[in-house]
């Protein structure tokens, strides 16, 4: 049902958008029979003037064109080197969050030991032309001396449609939560909430197409649906005509007086997995997965260089199919808390809370991967960073990681992000 | 699903709850736009700042309040040239009004009408934060609100075609009184002329331009970073000879660099509003020149003690 409605809504949009009816081309001719006899009145005018001389410094070339740019490229072309040095007390292969089956980038863990070169991004952006903004970025990574190529994302956007409605489609990050929209390299950490990496693989980036509409009232407030292939965890397999995943969402936010500014959102993720595998077993899942997010975000800017940013996240997860051939269905949460600080215009410091507790699991699945044994999963984070421009930085992270079931680990993270190029405005 | 439905709901009736307003919507990028639509639209208007006279334009972040304001605004009125480039473009893609979006006549780039100084002949991060079409902050020149007022009233007549005749004679009025406070300005500035100083950050171009002034250097090795005092020292030991009697900084930035500069090369340190609300007593678009010429000729007196 949900799957119809979205898709409808959104061709129609499209429809409308396509064909702007002939009302409003009169409308459009008759606005530029206006702009030239304003023209005309403004060179007689000028002519009439022209005896007096013009102050100086101000030449005035009328009706030039905007001059925002993507900083003299077109389109912006960004690309964003990474890399790391890392000690884990516990090995990085044997990473786990105590019962729950990890898949997407989650599979790989946080941890790193020695020297690791982190991901290559290549990222470019640009309105396409009047109606169309298109961004492709494509991450290389090398692994054991192979490289690899993801798709992050590659995605077109509607830029002029009307009362507020916007489509995009391609392969976009979902806009469900807050953090899932957000590229890495723009994290406050060196690696995703705990709660992300259970139940969404650290991130949702898939196929499909996004409706979404931002109400004209004087507060903030976004409504959108996601209709999405499945191909991205927790979803997997082709069900349905490829359309495995949907999701809907809400986000509003304000400010309190002029230092402080909040968004809170609420939003829901249903994927189908038909023979989903994780872990090395592999472990098999089949059934539905249905995920809700609330975030709150709260931000306190008194000066430039200086800022405080307290965001959290809760998430729910309910699991309905079959684990390897055996029924499950149950319920996980998970949630985390983070405050960063900007103490400097270079530097700012941050802590974050994790935590994740699955559901009991059934007896007949006693031992195997979604079994918790009675562990909840927590991690303390620290991290300092320090940014010498916009485009530079070295990021400091230990944590003390409680996610596995028998063992603690604790790890030391070196990183730099460095982004030759243009970069994207940073979102809220 | 019903939670979501229960929202999408409630949002509706809180729409209704608020009807639109008659008057032409205006959000301006900085205070000075928002002043200068004021004073070109008066009741016909009503006008919103993205930023305040203490906040650095550069670097704001695209709040949710900014993209709710730029949905129903009719009129965009910004610097251009990149300075918003951080937070500007953002916006007019997440708030979904195309009426306000680059090249629609609800969009008004104030840079696109007055001459831009400091175009680089080359562009390299290596040199900071460098704007591609030249140096933006072109409020600080007085003279710029002249062609740029007209630009105002056109896009307003345009978008708010029943409104024409007001906005040109407010306009008319507008250009009377800034030719006059023109005028004054600049025989009071008269003793300013010729004076050399040190800027903090590169953003006083226009204003000394137009006072005659001498920028000797600016404290940034490059634009956007923060000198270290060893930059500084050298820096005072090389620009001895200039003989800078001031040091001028823009009322937002951190004047740590300013203030080291000013005790130890014993030279008064200027703080100047550069828009409205920058500092006490710049609250309308002329208190800003008033207080920017007052507080540079009491400067120039002390320094002379």
């Amino acid at each position: 049902m949900l799957t119809q409605s979205l898709l409808g809504a959104t061709a129609l949009a499209l429809v409308l958008y396509a064909a702007p009816s002939v009302a409003q081309q009169a409308n459009e001719i008759e606005a530029l029979r206006q702009q030239l006899r304003q023209l005309q009145a403004r060179i007689d005018q000028l002519e009439a003037t022209q005896t007096r001389a013009p102050a100086p410094g101000a030449a005035a070339t009328p009706g030039a064109a905007p001059l925002t740019g993507g900083g003299g490229f077109n389109p912006g072309i960004g690309l964003v080197l990474d890399g790391r040095a890392g000690y884990s007390r516990l090995d990085p292969e044997t990473y786990a969050i105590a019962g729950t089956p990890l898949g997407g980038e989650a599979a790989e863990g946080p941890g790193i030991r020695g020297l690791a070169l982190g991901e290559v991004e290549l990222n470019v952006f640009a309105n396409v032309d009047n109606k169309f903004f298109g961004n492709a970025t494509i991450a290389v990574i090398e692994e054991g001396g192979e490289a690899e190529v993801e798709l992050e994302e590659a995605f077109v956007q509607t830029l002029a449609m009307p009362a507020g409605l916007q489509v995009t489609a391609g392969k976009f990050l979902s806009d469900i939560g807050y953090l899932n929209a957000f590229h890495a390299d723009a994290d406050d950490f060196a690696d995703r909430p705990l709660a992300y990496c259970a139940f969404l693989g650290c991130f949702v980036s898939d196929a499909g197409i996004r409706l979404s509409w931002v109400a004209p009232s004087p507060f903030y407030m976004r409504l959108g649906g996601e209709v999405m292939r499945g191909d991205a965890f927790p979803a997997a397999g082709e069900r349905h005509n490829a359309t495995g995943a949907r999701s809907l969402f809400a986000r509003t936010g304000g400010d309190i007086g002029t230092a402080w500014s909040w968004q809170a959102g609420l939003s829901w993720l249903w994927s189908d997995a038909r023979d989903r595998k994780t872990g090395d077993g592999p472990d098999v899942f089949t059934g539905t997965t249905d995920t809700g997010i609330a975030h709150l975000v709260l931000k306190w800017a008194p000066r430039r260089g200086q800022a405080l940013k307290w965001q959290t996240e809760f998430l729910r997860n309910h699991i309905d199919g079959t684990f390897n051939a055996k029924l499950l269905d149950r319920k996980d949460h998970g949630w985390y808390s983070q405050l960063v600080y900007q103490f400097a215009p270079q530097w700012s410091t941050g802590y974050r809370y994790d935590r994740v507790s699955p559901g009991d699991a059934p007896a007949a699945l006693a031992g195997t991967a979604i079994d918790d044994m009675g562990h909840t999963a927590t991690r303390h984070t620290l991290v300092t960073q320090w940014k010498n421009t916009e485009f530079s930085r070295l990021r400091l992270q230990y944590s003390w990681d409680r996610s596995r079931i028998d063992e603690r680990d604790e790890t030391i993270q070196l990183q730099y992000t460095m982004i030759l190029g243009a970069h994207p405005a940073h979102q809220y | 699903m019903k939670i979501m439905l229960a929202i999408l709901a409630a949002t509706l009736a809180a729409m209704a709850a608020f009807p639109a307003a008659a008057a032409v919507e205006v959000f301006a990028c900085e205070p000075e736009w928002a002043a200068l639509a004021e004073a070109i639209g008066g009741d016909r208007v009503t006008t919103f700042s993205a930023t305040t006279g203490t906040q650095d334009p550069h670097h704001i972040t695209a709040r949710p309040s900014l993209i709710a304001r730029m949905r129903t605004a009719q009129l965009v009125v910004c610097t251009g040239a990149e300075l918003e480039t951080g937070w500007l473009p953002l916006l007019q893609r997440q708030a979904g009004n195309a009426s306000v979006l680059p090249r629609a006549p609800g969009y008004l780039e104030a840079a696109s009408v007055v001459t831009l100084k400091e175009i680089p002949a080359v562009l390299d991060r290596r040199l900071g934060d460098v704007h591609a079409h030249g140096n933006p902050h072109i409020q600080t020149d007085p003279r710029h609100y002249l062609p740029i007022a007209r630009a105002v009233a056109d896009r307003l007549a345009q978008i708010d075609p029943a409104g024409a005749a007001t906005y040109r004679m407010r306009l008319a009025d507008f250009e009377t009184r800034w030719q006059q406070a023109l005028a004054r300005w600049q025989s009071e500035a008269t003793a300013l002329r010729g004076v050399s100083v040190l800027v903090q950050h590169k953003n006083l171009v226009y204003l000394l331009d137009w006072l005659g002034m001498r920028e000797v250097a600016a404290l940034e090795p490059v634009p956007g970073v923060e000198p270290s005092t060893t930059y500084l020292t050298e820096l005072l030991r090389t620009t001895a000879s200039a003989q800078p009697r001031m040091v001028l900084l823009a009322a937002y930035e951190s004047d740590r660099p300013a203030r080291w500069v000013s005790e130890r090369a014993r030279i008064p340190m200027v703080v100047l509003p550069l828009t409205v609300g920058g500092v006490r007593g710049a609250d309308t678009l002329t208190a800003v020149f008033d207080v920017t010429v007052q507080r540079l000729l009491a400067a120039l007196q002390q320094a002379q003690r």
